[in-house]
Order: C-alpha cells, then sequence, then structure tokens
C-alpha cells in the first residue's frame, strides 16, 4: 500500500478491496444474509397478498441465487489483481 | 416432554450444522493443501476456488444457526 | 445442564456468558415519547468518542517535523484510511474522507474498548450496527440518485445479460442490493458478540474448575484476547472499505 506519495494513485479507482483474512470473514454471512433477505422479502409478500406457501419458495431461491452471484463477483474482483 | 426443553434440545440438533462445517473444511484445505504441493504454479488459480469453497461450507454452518435462532424465537 | 445448575449457582451467582450483554438504564429520560435514556451502551459511546477525541488531541497537541511516537501512530491512521479512500473511489471521495476517518477510528474505539473487563461493547447490539449501515446504504442510493437522476435504475441491469433473462436477474440484483445493508450489519454485530461470548465462556470454565485444570482455559483466553483486537481491527477495516465501495458504486456506476 504505497500511502506515502498523496498523488500517484489518484488515477483511476483500483477495485482490490480486502487481503485474505478480510475476505474469509465476508463470504460466508454475505451467502447466507441474501438468502435470508430473499426469504424474508418472499415472507412479507405472501403476509400481504395471502397466497401463503408461493412467494417464500419463489424468493428463498432468488434469495440463494443472489448470494451465490455476489460471492463469485466477491471473489472475482479480490483474487485476480491481488497475490494471495 | 415439556415444549421448552423440547425446543432447547431442537436448539442443540440444529447446532450440529457446525460439525458438517468442520469436516468440510477440513476437506476443503487438505485437499487444497495437497492440489498446492503438487502443483505449486496453480496456486493463485486455486485460491479462487478455495475462497467460493469456503464461502458456502461456512454457510452451512451459518444456515444451522439461523434455524436454532428461529427454534429460540418460537421458544 | 438441570442437575448441576444449581450447584454451579450456588457457587457463583452470575454464570450467565451473555450477562454482559444487557443493557441497562443508568438514568431514565423520556423525550417526546422517545425513549433517551442514558444507559451503559449510550455510557460505552460516549467513553469511545472520548478515547479518539482524547488521542488525536495528544498525538496533533504540539506537531512537529520530526513526529514522535504518538504523532507517528496519528499520522499512520490518518495515511491508512486516506489510502483507502483513494484506492477505492479516487479523487471524488474525497468530501466523504472525514466521515469515513470518524466512522472507522469510532468503531475501532468501540471494539477495542469493549476488551475492557466490566466494559459494555456497544457494537455487539444489532441496533447499533444496524443504525450505521442503513445510514450508509440508504446515504450513498440517495446520493446516486442525486448524481445520475433515473438513469441510477440502471444500476439495477446487469450488463452483458440476454434480455430473456432479465425477469431473473433482476430480483436477484435487487435482493443483493437489499442484501448490503444486513449482511454489513450482521457481520460487525456477530463478530463482536461471537468473540466476546467465547470469552465469556471460557473465563466462566477458568473460575470453575480446580486449579490445576484452570491453566488450560486461562491460557486460551490470553491467546484469544490477542485474536480479539486483531478481529476487532479487520472488523472496522471491512466496515470502511465497504462503505468506501458504496459510496464508489453511487459515484461512478459500473
Amino acid at each position: 500500500m504505497e500511502t506515502n506519495d498523496g498523488e500517484a494513485h489518484l488515477r483511476k479507482p483500483r477495485r482490490r478491496e480486502v487481503p485474505g483474512v478480510g475476505l474469509a470473514m465476508r463470504l460466508g454471512t454475505e451467502l447466507v444474509v441474501s438468502t435470508m433477505v430473499g426469504t424474508g422479502l418472499g415472507y412479507m409478500a405472501d403476509h400481504w397478498l395471502k397466497s401463503s406457501p408461493w412467494f417464500t419458495v419463489v424468493f428463498l431461491f432468488f434469495g440463494a441465487a443472489a448470494g451465490i452471484r455476489n460471492v463469485y463477483r466477491l471473489v472475482n474482483t479480490n483474487t485476480d489483481s491481488a497475490s494471495t | 416432554m415439556d415444549a421448552t426443553a423440547a425446543a432447547l434440545i431442537g436448539m442443540g440438533l440444529a447446532a450440529l450444522g457446525f460439525a458438517g462445517s468442520g469436516v468440510g473444511l477440513g476437506v476443503l484445505f487438505g485437499k487444497a493443501i495437497e492440489a498446492i504441493a503438487r502443483q505449486p504454479a496453480a496456486e493463485a488459480q486455486l485460491a479462487k476456488y478455495i475462497w467460493i469453497g469456503m464461502a458456502f461450507v461456512e454457510a452451512v454452518a451459518l444456515y444451522g444457526l439461523v434455524v436454532a435462532f428461529i427454534i429460540m424465537g418460537k421458544a | 445442564m438441570t442437575a448441576t445448575a444449581p450447584v454451579v449457582a450456588a457457587a457463583a451467582p452470575k454464570m450467565d456468558p451473555l450477562h454482559h450483554f444487557h443493557v441497562t438504564k443508568y438514568l431514565d429520560f423520556d423525550y417526546l415519547g422517545i425513549d433517551v435514556a442514558i444507559s451503559n451502551s449510550v455510557l460505552w459511546m460516549w467513553i469511545a468518542a472520548g478515547l479518539v477525541l482524547l488521542f488525536f488531541h495528544l498525538a496533533f497537541k504540539n506537531p512537529r517535523i520530526v513526529p514522535g511516537r504518538l504523532q507517528s501512530l496519528g499520522e499512520a491512521g490518518y495515511l491508512f484510511i486516506r489510502g483507502i479512500v483513494d484506492d477505492i473511489v479516487g479523487e471524488k471521495g474525497r468530501p466523504f474522507f472525514p466521515y469515513i476517518f470518524t466512522l472507522f477510528f469510532f468503531i475501532l474505539f468501540c471494539n477495542l474498548a469493549g476488551l475492557i473487563p466490566g466494559s459494555f461493547t456497544v457494537t455487539s447490539q444489532l441496533i447499533v450496527t444496524a443504525t450505521f449501515s442503513l445510514t450508509i446504504v440508504g446515504f450513498s442510493f440517495a446520493y446516486g440518485f442525486y448524481l445520475h437522476g433515473t438513469h441510477y435504475f440502471k444500476f439495477f441491469v446487469p450488463t452483458g445479460v440476454p434480455v430473456l433473462l432479465m425477469p431473473l436477474m433482476i430480483p436477484i440484483e435487487i435482493i443483493s442490493f437489499l442484501a448490503r445493508p444486513v449482511s454489513l450489519a450482521v457481520r460487525l454485530f456477530a463478530n463482536m458478540t461471537a468473540g466476546h461470548t467465547m470469552l465469556a465462556v471460557m473465563f466462566l470454565y477458568v473460575v470453575t474448575l480446580p486449579w490445576w485444570g484452570a491453566w488450560v482455559p486461562f491460557g486460551f483466553t490470553v491467546i484469544f484476547t490477542g485474536v480479539e483486537i486483531f478481529i476487532g481491527f479487520i472488523q472496522a477495516y471491512i466496515f470502511t472499505i465497504l462503505t468506501c465501495v458504496y459510496i464508489n458504486d453511487s459515484i461512478h456506476m459500473h
């Protein structure tokens, strides 16, 4: 991390976000939280529209897909340039 | 059996999901180290898949935790 | 559990490892129906904020060209956060630097102050971390909307995806956006709570085991306190990084 010469790294933002340990701590929660948010949205939609299991099931899978997509994107942006 | 006691036992059983996560982490990192030892040049490519696999393995344990918390809310 | 519980309870009255997460009110205030009581959570937030102020006041009280120990620590902290902001957001992130700096040091000092025995960990309350994360994500959404107008909603439309898959991809993108504040809050909360509960359980073993067995959990607590300091730092760092990433997403849309 070259923080000593103020202006050299101002040209374009880089997308290397977190080194190893931070990445390890982010990944697990990302997957679970996405699934939970999806399921919660489906549950609320069911509660609102009185259509018991349908939205919950559909949004459960949407949430899981969102979690997997998040994890995949996170790993792709963080391991390409960084030398692990 | 008392309903609260049954709920507490259920919480403990839900937390057993951590065992699966432990097995998964052991297999994952054991195999990963083996693969890197065989082919050290492939480490940078393998790292990506190790992280993705770790996310899924860790998620198993956290799903167990979520189930335990849901049961705690019902009890 | 039920057979041994009375014996343990007789030996020491407070054997609940979750005891130090309880919010107790010291002074009860009520302002227009809103509960603004001074609890131990509020008190330790003030202490953490006071420690941050004290640290930077002492570090930059009489600045010199060749910095002393405290001053170089303060300068290192400043350069660290500035490096993060410049790395991730770039030049347009400069207006947000003071907020991100404050956020990092407040969370860091809250995490570290929670390790003092008898203290209260502010960041182990979900409502505190949820307030932080909802503020950040709500602000970044509003700022992106202010900068880009309705064009900002293209954020939810992924590029390079066939039109046929759009009804599938757009809900996924929306859910993954809504998961941002939740995961930000839950991560900090869960890490702090889990670590401190672990420490409390180990200390409970130190008290309940006989002297020839007690040194095993005691040694573990010594090591684990070091790990907790590291985790407190890493969690504050991740929180800061993600704040920068979200602000960057609303400035430079991908």
